[in-house]
């Protein structure tokens, strides 16, 4: 039987509410910045909340081809591009139609409608030849902009979408159809992802608080990160620099309800396992774990329950944070940010901390890093990512 | 390059809007809360279960465990007129009309969500989105699921109706009308479809995919093709034909019907199936099981 070969992460690019480089993300969330604030593209007077985590940072650059483009599309299609630049990849060293992207999302193109349903009906254009119609831009665009050829497709699964990119460009890669993948993950604030999360009363008021006794709900965010992947042998054959390993990941369904985790947390359970199990690592041997923590009430008792369980007396000094704090809920870029502070935590030894953290909950019985970042060592962490109608995507990163 | 072994297409279900209201499709349905759930969820949910039927009268009655059972979707427009109506129930009128049971119906994964939910069905779950190449994207997930022991089988299912928001005039309505339709496909590992005795309409072979970065899909496609008959090679090429996924039904139906041509011996040799989607492209091969497998 042939081995797997060993994945790795080569490139890394990062447009996030903070910050639209990689190392100004990191500073920040190292610094515990909360990026969450008023929302300033919305009409929020309807809502119960009029914050979220909005991407500022930087212009994006201007559309490519002339037409109108998402703003999900830009932000997928700009990491994409700064990852492939960090990993250094060209047709030099890599044959481009070998080199695929997959990019996961929640909404994909389809916010963008909200600006034709409100504009003039006499000026709109046609709705079959409209961005919004399409979310396979979000893989094609910027294949479109980096030539490349390999496979090429958008994964939607929910709020753990970033995690399942990265899950089909290693598959892509182990079974041998590609010798590079870009993958992450990309969405936008749009107007009724929030009106429905108000519907739901999930909207905190004011702040993210994962796992804190305190907390109400959650803010929704945006942005997009993107990884390149290769085989380990390739990566290292051609000189570049490993960022680190994708070790295992596993997806399952909740199976449960479409807006309730599990109360026994019996998907996110199963998924951590498998992931553990593939990536061939003990519960002894996880040093750090990035939560899905959304802040709600429910799911933030129901993850804690199942670190608990997964990693037993081990979760006494097991390190657990949660982006989301810092920067909302970014949906199918939300494991994608996660995973880029994964590797950055393996390769710093640091881990931030879990924003507006201030009161214990018993219910939450997991070391959560509260107050400021924690340095420790970080071989092995596990990035949990759940969504909406069970999907659940956890991913073992390794040192390289 | 390698590649997962052949899955077993054990079964297969398709279900249109129009016979939503058909008896024999409404009991599929029955003792079902499906007054917030969308169209394309319904109708996939019923696909599914005419397809795990169809399965189980060929697998012998066996049963598949909950957690080994897994669903992937291909979908363009999935969720998309739910959108629509929650982003205008909220907007207009004087104050917000949002109904929450609606909300989660907004999402693309909705109709894989209902599925695994309601069947239940607690393996792999995924959504792909790639126009007339995500019904291929998706059996390959499905496979490559198969291979790693991730599941025992796998429902990969297709649904695309045609959105209202889409809709230019009451004259598209008809034409539309026509592809309201889910399919759904129950793949096996080949070696547990034989451990259980069953018969397999058919076995799924190779699956590529490629995209063109300067929109050219005929080269996509070239390249897709190429390299499942490289892989394919050791099966008799006599009496082999094409199957245009871009034709009626979509990709799954198209890939049912060689199936079922197959198993019924009006085709002979690998049945070639092929998409394309502005710029991306894909193929995969369907084929008999070998006599000396049998």
């Amino acid at each position: 039987m042939t081995a797997t070969p060993a994945i790795v992460v080569t490139g890394i690019g990062v447009r996030s509410p903070l910050g639209s480089d990689v190392d100004a993300f990191w500073q920040r969330a190292l610094d515990g910045t909360v990026a969450t604030g008023p929302l300033t593209r919305f009409d929020t007077a309807r809502l119960s909340s009029d914050r979220g985590g909005e991407f500022q940072h930087a212009p994006l650059e201007p559309p490519h081809g002339g037409a109108p483009v998402p703003l999900a599309v830009r932000l997928a299609d700009e990491a994409a591009a700064t990852a492939v630049h960090d990993a250094g990849l060209s047709p030099d060293c890599v044959a481009p139609e070998r080199v695929g992207v997959c990019i996961g999302t929640v909404m994909a193109t389809r916010p963008a409608v909200e600006g034709w349903l409100a504009s003039d009906p006499a000026a709109r254009e046609d709705p079959r030849d409209a961005a919004w119609a399409d979310p396979s831009q979000l893989s094609r665009v910027p294949a479109r902009r980096l030539g490349l050829g390999g496979p090429n497709c958008v994964v939607a699964t929910g709020c753990a979408a970033g995690n399942s990119a990265l899950a089909w460009g290693a598959d892509a890669l182990r079974a041998g159809r590609a010798d590079a993948m870009v993958v992450g993950g990309a969405d936008e604030i749009s107007q009724a992802m929030l009106m429905m999360f108000d519907s739901f009363g999930l909207l905190s008021p004011d702040a993210v608080r994962p796992f804190d006794r305190d907390r109400v709900g959650l803010l929704l965010g945006e942005g997009s990160a993107a990884f390149v992947l290769e085989r380990e042998a390739d990566a290292r054959a051609r000189g570049a620099h490993v960022h680190g390993r994708i070790l295992g990941y596993a997806n399952v369904a909740d199976a449960f309800h479409i807006t309730s985790p599990h109360p026994e947390a019996r998907g996110a359970i199963r998924a951590m396992q498998r992931a553990l199990a593939e990536a061939d690592v003990e519960a002894s041997g996880v040093d750090h774990v990035s939560a899905h923590g959304t802040g709600t009430p429910a799911n933030d008792e129901v993850e804690a329950r199942a670190i608990r369980e997964v990693l037993g007396s081990a979760a006494d000094d097991v390190p657990v944070t949660a982006l989301k704090s810092l920067v909302g809920h970014a949906q199918g870029a939300a494991s994608a940010f996660e995973a880029a502070a994964c590797l950055l935590a393996i390769r710093d030894g640091l881990v931030p901390p879990v924003g507006n953290y201030e009161t214990r909950d018993p219910e939450c019985d997991i070391d959560v890093v509260a107050g400021e970042a924690r340095a420790t060592p970080v071989s092995v962490a596990i990035s949990n990512a759940f969504g909406f109608g069970g999907n659940i995507e956890c991913v073992v990163f390794g040192a390289p | 390059m390698s590649r997962s072994p052949p899955s077993a297409i054990a079964g297969c279900g398709a279900v249109t809007a129009a016979e939503l209201e058909h008896p024999a499709v409404a009991e599929l349905l029955q003792g079902e809360r499906l007054r917030t759930v969308s169209l394309e969820s319904r109708l996939l949910l019923a696909a599914a279960r005419l397809a795990l039927r169809d399965a189980h009268s060929r697998t012998h009655g066996v049963e598949v465990d909950a957690d080994e059972l897994g669903v992937v979707v291909a979908t363009r427009h999935a969720g998309l007129q739910e959108y629509v109506d929650l982003y205008r129930s909220g907007t207009e009128g004087e104050r917000p009309r949002v109904r929450p049971g609606k909300g989660p119906q907004t999402g693309l994964t909705a109709p894989a969500a209902e599925v695994s939910i309601r069947l239940p069905a607690a393996g792999p779950n995924a959504t792909v989105c790639n126009g007339a190449v995500g019904g291929l994207d998706a059996l390959r997930y499905a496979a490559d699921r198969l291979a790693a022991g991730d599941a025992s089988a796998m429902l990969v299912c297709e649904v695309d109706l045609a959105p209202a928001v889409m809709r230019l005039s009451a004259a598209t309505d008809g034409e539309d009308a026509q592809e309201q339709r889910a399919t759904v496909v129950v793949l096996e590992r080949t070696d547990a479809a034989r451990g259980h005795g069953g018969t397999p309409r058919a076995l799924l072979g190779a699956i590529a995919t490629a995209f063109s970065p300067s929109g050219d899909a005929a080269e996509a496609e070239a390249r897709a093709v190429g390299e499942v008959l490289a892989s394919s090679t050791d099966l008799d090429a006599d009496g082999g034909s094409t199957w245009d996924g871009n034709g009626g039904g979509g990709t799954l139906a198209q890939l049912a019907d060689a199936a079922a041509s197959l198993a019924r011996g009006e085709v002979h040799g690998p049945q070639l199936l092929r998409a394309h989607d502005a710029g991306a492209a894909g193929a995969a091969v369907v084929h008999r099981e070998p006599e000396e497998a049998r």
